[in-house]
């Protein structure tokens, strides 16, 4: 008997699109997993396995066919507060500042402006941005852009943190800063994460565990466990462990990789 | 409005910029001169054709401009002219820019309104002058009417259009943290939009411009559009130049007060 429910509960989640001629087109079927609280997940899979699509349904953004989505046991019916997102393109508004694009979600839920400014200065000091509050995000470099995502993503305080590829539109080396970045803010103060990526070297660095998706129609057919200890930093590559993880995945999915 | 103080802002720092070592006042220059340079063309050319009904010299034309302005009647015109241009401003931007971002925001009603508007694009809209006066009278609301109906189709489309230009990805991002169509509105669709509703709105008021004298010269025979007809009539080409020139500087006023709108509305364009 659970007392606490899990973080996030997946259960038998399906999900399909309508192709060009109207024929279905599966994405996501009989996909199912749980999280306990404060678990970094990550989810990987071939290219167009509907890993997006799996993060859009957790968001409450695309509503399941079939099966149900439980946050800390409330069913997901739509976007919520204790949900928020980090995308991949950044998604920043090119007309906001820095403090403005953070504070977006604060106005959006109507927190007044003084504790709106407050907060969202907060989440941008916490990313090491402080002093470009003012600047507009065509002035700053893709790293920077993806630390406003992320402060925008921090200042409403989730109880999930949904990443779809974060680091994915970035160069290597920002990658593995922003990656370091990433596991200090969480450390500091654990939520649940689910991170989506096609990296596999990223997904062992940054969760506890690895769920890997099968290709369309997705399911998750392999766990692999990282009992990499914490908190880690970038020598852990270094080591036989990690590269047998790596492997691990690897193992996993490239029987999955088309060309 | 908290849009318009920031899109502001981000524009300062955006703002057009010139091609490396070119001053603007260069081009002032440049701009001053062909101006004075076609003038000079035209008095040369005047004076050649004096004594036949053809070309007044610009110095004819600007001594019967003279004698317009001490006229009461010239003035009376003006103010029928420009009444009408200017109620069939406000209602342009009024009906104009409410429609456009309805019609590209909600395919419906896109698909509904479009087509007409399309319709009143490519078709000349002075046909439709005689339609207005059966409908309105010889009065104010029939000139407003075709000055309407000239300018607003493109304000519309154009509006539309910058709505579709929205990134959805900003939409979702938008959606994802939770915000209503209010807010994807305010913050999101009409910022993106702004550009687009700018240049409208300049495009559409010259065609607002043309409306204004077309109504005036077919049918509805009242201000500066009576003056042109009657001066025409009678052959009197100096006075008729005179009154040409003063419509070209209305024309010409409306762009620039325009432009001034545009970059209040987006700078960053």
């Amino acid at each position: 008997m659970e007392l606490i429910p899990p973080a996030i509960e997946v259960r038998q989640v399906a999900k399909a699109f309508r192709g060009p001629e109207g024929e279905r087109l599966p994405v996501l079927e009989r996909l199912s997993f749980v999280v306990p609280p404060q678990q970094f997940v990550a989810v990987i899979g071939p290219s167009g396995c509907g890993k997006t699509t799996l993060l859009r349904v957790l968001d409450g953004l695309t509503p399941p066919d079939g099966g149900e989505v439980r946050i800390f046991g409330r069913r997901v019916t739509g976007p919520g507060p204790d949900r928020a997102v980090v995308f991949q393109d950044f998604a920043l508004l090119p007309w906001a500042t820095v403090l403005e694009n953070v504070a977006f979600p604060l106005e959006i839920r109507r927190v007044p402006a003084p504790e709106r400014d407050r907060r969202a200065r907060a989440a941008i000091a916490l990313v090491g941005l402080d002093g470009f509050e003012g600047y507009y995000p065509h002035a700053l470099s893709g790293g920077m852009q993806q630390r406003v995502g992320l402060a925008r993503a921090l200042v409403v305080d989730p109880q999930v943190l949904l990443l779809d590829e974060p680091f994915g539109a970035l160069d290597a080396q920002t990658r593995l800063v922003l990656q370091d970045e990433l596991l200090a803010l969480w450390q500091r103060r654990p939520t649940t994460v689910v991170l989506v990526t096609h990296d596999m070297a990223e997904a062992v660095y940054l969760a506890d565990r690895v769920l890997v998706m099968s290709p369309r129609p997705g399911r998750i057919v392999e766990e692999v466990p990282v009992p990499l200890p914490r908190p880690r930093d970038q020598s852990v590559r270094r080591s036989a462990r990690f590269a047998e993880l790596v492997e691990e995945v690897w193992t996993c999915l490239r029987g999955f990789v088309r060309l | 409005m908290s849009v318009l103080v920031a899109s502001r802002a981000w524009a300062a720092r955006v703002r057009m910029r010139l091609p490396a070592g070119v001053r603007p006042d260069r081009y002032r220059l440049a701009r001053w001169g062909s101006l004075l340079l076609c003038l000079a063309g035209w008095e040369a050319l005047g004076r050649r054709a004096a004594g036949t009904l053809t070309l007044p010299p610009v110095s004819a034309v600007l001594q019967a401009l003279a004698g317009q302005v001490r006229d009461g009647r010239f003035w009376a015109a003006c103010a029928t002219t420009l009444e009408a241009l200017a109620v069939g401003l406000v209602l342009l931007v009024a009906l104009g820019i409410p429609l456009g971002l309805l019609c590209g925001r909600y395919p419906l009603a896109g698909r509904l309104a479009e087509p007409y508007l399309g319709f009143l694009l490519a078709v000349p809209a002075s046909p439709l002058v005689p339609v207005f006066v059966i409908a309105f009278g010889i009065g104010l609301a029939a000139r407003v009417a075709t000055i309407v109906a000239f300018a607003l189709p493109l304000l519309v489309l154009n509006t539309a259009a910058g709505v579709r230009l929205t990134p959805p990805r900003l939409v979702e991002m938008a959606r994802a943290f939770g915000a209503g169509e209010a807010t994807i509105f305010r913050r999101v669709v009409l910022p993106a939009a702004m550009p687009a509703i700018g240049a409208g709105l300049r495009l559409a008021s010259a065609r607002a411009v043309v409306g204004m004298v077309v109504s005036e010269l077919i049918i509805i025979s009242v201000g500066l559009g009576r003056l042109i007809s009657t001066y025409s009539a009678t052959f009197d080409n100096a006075n008729l130049f005179a009154v040409v020139v003063v419509v070209l500087g209305i024309g010409l006023g409306v762009a620039r007060l325009m432009t001034w709108v545009e970059r209040r509305l987006a700078p960053w364009s």
